[in-house]
């Protein structure tokens, strides 16, 4: 009996708070906007409310951002790794570009995103460079002309900067994957861009918009060079205009819209100037295509002598994406392969005369190439082609395999295309635990 | 001194706060009116007479504040003040009379002294309560609670008595090696820096290993890694702008089992400070301390190696900075002055108590451009207007300037390092890049910090079995970053490219703030004369803001320009970030007793940045503590105490604020016209890191003399949040936070207190802590391992966190007197797929070569006191069982070729050379990663209280002098500057390399209260 006087005194006293606890808990839980707690971004802008048609001109723009980003950045990794510039740095993670000894795990050409100002990037910015292209090439194909004005014309451009997009990320890499695919060859990725420059022309055509159509133009007729299919690419290139150039745009507003190629050799002095290309002249006559002066001062690394490309003088100067003259070369390496050696000459000449150096006299088919080449080199200095003209005209390697990376340490490698990086290997759900 | 003529009633045996029946209770109550009653009439008839004295602590004989002395049978009682002094007014009695006193404090024995009325030199010595089960917690508790009824255990640090002993200047000295498993893990000397703290080891692959931090009841920022974003600038902590003069204790709870109440975020531990409170008593209390001393780099010549390299002509040349730069007159590094000056004033009357602070610091490190002012100001005001309610605001405020000084690249420590015997006649003196004194020239990286710190707790007592208590606080810190180059004079420019010559300017400025809300209420019932039972519910509400801009301007004009709108280049940014946490627990502990406690409870949690297709976490306890050694069949006598104690419960550790996020970055795009890049891909089913922890242990009293507190923890973390790399072929960079992990961290923690002599004139304390901890992957969702970028660090199944992973070299034939080529023929371990057979080191696997985190980590430390006055201290603490990548060692022997390796590989094993020559690309280290086990004579003091005479010149009733020793000495195999070097600590890349080395300190003290 005394017990249960004492249990239900206990019992009354726990009612209470226990009700008042009961109470406090439901109406919290009650009140959505207290338990639904709503993250706020207002420094970023979501997924779910970009991809909207009212927003096609700004997303065009920002796959065009990503490919100016991304050019700038490879261009420096493949100059580093091909002949054009030398490296410069202190830190022991930008020297494998030029000592050729990059490895998957290397996280730098694998990881590093657009806006890097010392070790370039290159998987990463080229990847999200294609796949802001192709996102927003879908999205405006499944829009319609009354939702999205000049809809035509952004698919010519977002196609036109995927199927660029495609070519550096081709002919960097040995091989590639693409949204989390398969690995791709060198030849299966350049035909998705050829695949892309193709529907790049059909819409720039529609849309009357000839600078995408032209850069469309080149841009197949590199995929086709690439591809060998030399007729197919001097066709595309024949169409090309005198006289045309496109762009991509730099500036000084901050480090992703920087000439990444100024900045190396003239802020951070992380590059310079392959010595072989210091001083290049034509008959006696200096070549002013590849303009190159002595800044007389040292890199980074306190050592290294920096050369600096006049090319790009400023941090805002424009890269040449396509041009009249790349069109020029391809047709004179078409015509070249055909066997019409003189009109491989006749090109060369020509751009001789735009630069004013004395003209090239012609020689065998292999003399041509070999100065067909060297044309290329000049004449593309510093716009992203040489390392892939290495591998296409398999240019013996200089200083050669084995040779001891002078200062810092090591040998210089073979290697002229970047490995499909570990990060993709191990978390691309389609090659997770697939035997490279 | 407080004095008061009514006072609890000192009437019953010392057993001081312990729950009674309801009868028993009101037996009690009615025997105490009774004797009220009986007292109030016995003065009219008696004489009435004064008793005071002097409590001090046997052994140390430093003065017992807050110590509860009474005059048995009588409600007449007194708080000793902090000088130990207390005056106890009519006395009922004639002079001489023989009375019985009470004296108890918390933390001590009981003592009964008999004493004669009218005298005023009583002289009380407290002995160290060996187990203190009614000491008061009020951490991982759902309302302040006695040590015996909880089911885990709680680290306590007694600031003052660790000041006093050590002259501690910062928080993070102060919880170094007095908490087992509490690791403290220092990073860079440099003035102004603070460190990382981990608790039980590492338990998380990818998010923060911090403990929440709480000032009185109120979350605020725990932000390590904090400063200038540039040359190693990131190494402020956010806990040391805390004075340690303000701080009365620090408890620390360690892991998801006694964490549950705090949620989400919780699963690192929670260490909360606890700030000085006001006394009762009859005037205020003033404390003054100053603080002068010195710090330095020990033995420079002894550790700064020498540098080798071959001339033109073939002939080998030595270089070292140290010696170099004695024979100048230029020594690179200098002797730094430490001093700080604080003055506290306290006291109250029942009703309204305070605690008033001020404090000054200004340091100065070993380099000219190294060095802090800093002041704060604290001020703890309690109202309680009745017995049912009281109140306590606290305010604390800090404003200073650190200058940082530099270090990695452009550092002293970077110069003499990797400097050359090539360079040594020009302008750099062999020293790389530039002399020191252009790097102290030129750059200027400091952190400006304003903070304010403010709460109000109420504490209601509406009815005797319910209490209920809300705080609610806020922080607010402003963090002003500037990585300032200057504009060089004509004489520096060579150093530097031209338009680094020209300057720059990078500015991080964050406001930071934390809003806390807290509620808890606790029903107690008696359910039966041998059961109670205590219900609390509770919400919390916390709030963080960061508000982060950032300037850079690069290329200033002219010399004197040092703000952004005056370079040529200038780029902005601004954001902000906000989480919000809002949790709910209720909790239910049942006791029998007094001695059997039950406790079980529920904690729910909503996080902003859980995805949107998870909701809410839900995390459970249980616990059980038993006193053993009150019950009836306990054999060993009262001397002799146990309690048993058992936890299982479960707290999380949120993602990153917009983790669950697929978001676009807004960014100035092609020909400069808006435009948005992929940012983070996001993870809609993204949840808390699940924490679950099982911890069992005892605390035992033996002999009044020996306390020990042994814990065994075994903890796993679910749902591990990993964050996984991104194929960047799926379009966004970095890395996309998953659950996919399990990780596992065991480990024991012992503490033990020895008062081996306690003699009135000689006494001897023995401290000992130690606690292990090995963390292990258990699962990582099927991934080979996950890289940390750009260090041969790696997290593999099976293996600890972060672990070092390399090729290990195991044969080389080496090429006599050096050369291009050190060594030929290079073999590494071909792994445990090869059997182990030598491969070449091309094709090798990395092999696991070891932990960065320490297994085994605590402190020894020995107190004497000599006779009536001074008291001799010394603290070695330890680590062992981790290993740290030498990177200063890979850089001077493999990257610049500078080692004597270099110029006579035949000197050096195979293996060594083998790195040396291949190290470079950092994938063949192992020879430089190095055993960095160590122990530290970290502090060695003598104590002097000066004769109370003395003390009376100065117009203070006590003065102490302190003379304190830092850093010491150092045993240990690891060949670089410091094993506790480390260039970072923010993240879980492990390195050393050119940063600055744990400082030797003395510092002297001088203590006043008057």
């Amino acid at each position: 009996m005394r017990i249960s006087r004492v249990t239900r005194l206990a019992a009354g006293r726990l009612v209470r708070p226990a009700g008042l606890a009961g109470a406090l808990l439901i109406a919290a839980f009650a009140c959505k906007d207290i338990t639904s707690l709503e993250q706020e971004a207002p420094g970023r802008v979501l997924a779910s409310t970009l991809f909207v048609p009212s927003n096609a001109p700004l997303l065009v723009t920002s796959a065009i951002s990503d490919f100016e980003c991304a050019l700038a950045q490879y261009i420096v990794a493949t100059g580093l790794v091909g002949d054009e510039l030398i490296d410069a740095e202190l830190a022991q993670v930008g020297w494998d570009y030029d000592r050729r000894t990059i490895v998957p795990a290397l996280t730098t050409y694998a990881t590093a995103t657009c806006g890097v100002t010392q070790v370039p990037a290159l998987y990463t910015p080229i990847s999200i460079a294609r796949f802001q292209a192709d996102a927003v090439t879908k999205a405006l194909e499944g829009w319609t002309d009354e939702e999205v004005p000049g809809r035509q014309g952004l698919i010519g451009q977002a196609a036109a900067h995927a199927g660029y997009s495609l070519i550096l990320l081709g002919e960097a890499m040995c091989t590639a994957a693409l949204d989390g695919g398969p690995e791709l060859s060198r030849e299966q990725v350049f035909a998705e861009a050829e695949a892309r420059f193709t529907k790049a022309m059909t819409a720039a055509t529609a849309a009357g918009d000839s600078s995408t159509l032209n850069m469309a133009r080149v841009g197949r007729a590199r995929a086709r060079l690439n591809l060998n299919k030399l007729p197919e690419a001097r066709a595309d290139a024949a169409l090309v205009p005198p006289g045309f150039v496109r762009n991509a745009t730099y500036s000084a507003a901050n480090s992703r819209r920087e000439n990444l190629i100024f900045t190396q050799m003239n802020r951070g002095l992380f590059s310079s100037v392959d010595p072989s290309f210091r001083g290049l002249t034509f008959g006696g006559v200096p070549d002013p295509r590849v303009t190159v002066v002595n800044a007389a001062t040292v890199g980074q690394d306190r050592v290294t002598p920096i050369w600096r490309a006049t090319k790009y003088p400023t941090i805002g100067t424009p890269i040449p994406i396509a041009s009249y003259d790349e069109a020029q070369l391809i047709i004179a390496e078409a015509d070249l392969a055909a066997g019409n050696v003189q009109a491989a000459v006749t090109i060369i000449n020509r751009l001789h005369t735009a630069v004013g150096i004395p003209a090239y006299g012609g020689g065998t088919a292999a003399e041509v190439k070999v100065q067909l080449i060297e044309e290329r080199r000049r004449e593309l200095f510093l716009e992203g082609h040489r390392l892939n003209d290495i591998i296409r005209f398999k240019i013996p390697l200089t200083p050669a395999p084995g040779t001891p990376f002078p200062v810092k340490g090591g040998v210089y490698g073979d290697q002229v295309c970047f490995p499909l990086p570990d990060v993709e290997r191990f978390n691309n759900p389609t090659l997770v635990g697939k035997t490279p | 001194m407080c004095d008061s003529s009514s006072y609890e009633e000192f009437g019953g045996p010392a057993r001081p706060r312990r729950v009674r029946s309801r009868r028993a209770t009101l037996a009690a109550w009615a025997a105490r009116v009774l004797l009220v009653v009986g007292a109030a009439a016995a003065p009219a008839a008696a004489q009435q007479g004064v008793i005071a004295g002097t409590v001090v602590r046997v052994g140390t004989l430093t003065p017992v504040e807050g110590a509860q002395v009474g005059v048995q049978g009588t409600r007449l009682g007194a708080l000793t003040d902090a000088a130990g002094r207390f005056r106890i007014s009519n006395v009922p009695g004639e002079p001489g009379a023989q009375v019985r006193l009470q004296v108890r404090r918390l933390g001590y024995q009981p003592a009964a002294p008999s004493v004669s009325v009218g005298t005023a030199d009583v002289r009380v010595v407290l002995a160290e309560a060996t187990v203190r089960l009614d000491e008061v917690v009020i951490t991982g508790t759902a309302g302040a609670e006695s040590r015996r009824a909880i089911g885990n255990t709680v680290s306590t640090i007694s600031a003052p008595e660790a000041i006093e002993r050590s002259g501690v200047g910062d928080v993070g000295s102060l919880i170094n090696a007095r908490a087992p498993g509490v690791i403290v893990t220092l990073g860079s000397g440099r003035t102004g820096t603070g460190p990382s703290i981990n608790v039980r080891g590492r338990s998380t692959i990818s998010l923060s290993q911090q403990p929440l931090i709480y000032i009185d009841g109120v979350r605020v920022v725990n932000d390590i890694g904090t400063g200038p974003r540039t040359q190693g600038g990131s190494n402020i902590s956010r806990l040391n702008d805390i004075s340690p003069e303000d701080i009365e204790s620090i408890e620390i709870i360690k892991g998801p089992a006694a964490a549950t109440v705090y949620g989400t975020e919780a699963s690192n531990g929670v260490i909360q400070i606890i700030t000085k409170k006001g006394q009762a008593g009859g005037k205020a209390q003033w404390n003054v301390s100053l603080r002068q001393g010195t710090q330095w780099f020990q033995d420079p010549e002894g550790r700064i190696p020498t540098n080798y390299a071959k001339d033109a002509s073939g002939a080998i040349r030595t270089w070292n900075a140290v010696e170099q730069e004695n024979q100048r007159g230029t020594p690179i590094w200098t002797n730094g002055r430490l001093q700080s000056y604080s003055a506290s004033v306290s006291g109250g009357v029942p009703t309204v108590r305070y605690f008033l602070s001020s404090a000054y610091d200004q340091d100065q490190g070993i380099e000219s451009n190294n060095h802090l002012r800093r002041y704060t100001g604290h001020a703890n005001v309690t109202v309680a207007p009745n017995e049912r309610f009281d109140v306590t605001g606290s305010l604390n405020y800090v404003k200073g300037r650190t200058y940082l000084g530099s270090d990695y690249g452009y550092s002293s420590f970077w110069g003499a390092l990797y400097g050359t015997p090539l360079t040594d006649t020009t302008a750099t003196r062999g020293f790389n890049i530039a002399p020191p004194e252009v790097a102290r020239t030129q750059f200027e990286n400091t952190q400006d910090i304003s903070r304010f710190t403010g709460s109000a707790a109420f504490n209601h007592r509406p009815a005797p079995w319910f209490t209920q208590r809300l705080t609610v606080g806020l922080d607010d810190t402003n963090e002003d970053n500037q990585a300032l180059a200057k504009f060089l004079p004509p004489e520096y420019r060579q150093f530097f490219s031209a338009s680094g010559a020209r300057g720059s300017l990078l500015q991080d400025i964050r406001g930071i703030s934390f809003i806390s809300g807290d509620y808890s209420g606790t029903a107690r019932a008696t359910l039966t004369s041998a059961f109670t039972s205590a219900t609390s519910v509770g919400a919390q509400y916390y709030r963080k803001r960061y508000n982060i801009s950032q300037v850079t301007g690069t290329e200033f004009p002219a010399p004197g320009l040092r703000a952004a709108s005056a370079a040529a280049t200038r780029l902005g940014s601004q954001d902000f970030l906000v989480n919000t946490t809002l949790g709910f627990y209720a909790q239910e502990q049942i006791a029998w007793n007094d001695r059997l406690f039950l406790t079980g409870g529920v904690r729910v949690d909503n996080n902003s940045a859980f995805g949107e297709e998870f909701k809410l976490a839900t995390y459970p306890k249980v616990s059980a503590s038993w006193v053993v050694s009150e019950e009836p069949f306990w054999r060993f006598g009262g001397n002799n105490t146990l309690k048993l104690r058992g936890a299982f419960g479960a707290s999380g550790q949120q993602p990153d604020v917009f983790a669950a996020l697929r978001s676009f970055q807004p960014v100035t795009g092609s020909q400069d016209q808006p435009a948005v890049t992929p940012q983070l891909a996001g993870n809609p089913e993204l949840k808390p890191e699940r924490g679950q922890e099982l911890e069992v242990g005892f605390e035992a009293g033996l002999f009044n003399r020996l306390s020990l507190d042994f814990t065994y923890f075994n903890k796993h973390t679910k749902d591990a949040i990993l964050s996984r790399p991104i194929a960047p072929s799926e379009g966004f960079p970095g890395s996309r936070f998953v659950n996919i992990g399990e990780v596992s961290n065991h480990g024991i923690e012992l503490q033990a207190r020895l008062q081996a002599i306690t003699r009135e004139r000689f006494g001897w304390d023995i401290d000992v802590n130690f606690g292990t901890a090995k963390d292990k992957i258990e699962d990582l969702g099927g991934l080979p391992f996950v890289a940390v970028p750009g260090l041969p660090q790696r997290h593999v199944e099976g293996y600890p966190i972060g672990g070092y992973w390399a090729k290990r070299v195991v044969s080389a034939t080496i090429t006599p007197g050096g050369g291009p080529t050190l060594a030929t023929d290079i073999m590494c371990d071909g792994g445990p797929e090869n059997q182990h057979q030598p491969l070449p080191c091309a094709t090798a696997p990395v092999v696991f070569l070891g932990s960065i985190t320490p297994t085994l980590s605590g402190a020894v430390s020995n107190t004497f006191t000599i006779g009536k006055r001074l008291r001799v201290y010394g603290l070695v603490d330890f680590k062992r069982g981790h290993k740290l990548l030498d990177t200063d060692a890979v850089i001077r022997c493999a990257i610049f070729r500078l080692c004597e390796a270099n110029v006579r590989p035949e000197k050096y094993s195979p293996q060594y050379v083998g790195n040396v020559q291949l190290g470079s690309a950092l994938s063949v280290v192992d020879q430089f990663i190095r055993d960095a086990s160590f122990a530290k004579l970290r502090e060695v003091s003598a104590s002097y209280t000066l004769p109370e005479g003395l003390a009376r010149t100065a117009g203070a009733s006590r003065a102490t002098l302190t003379l304190a020793g830092r850093n010491l000495h150092t045993w240990t195999k690891y060949p670089g500057l410091d094993p506790e070097r480390r260039s970072q600590i923010a993240n879980i890349g492990t390195f050393d390399q050119a940063v600055t080395p744990a400082l030797a300190q003395f510092i002297t003290t001088l203590s006043l209260t008057f």
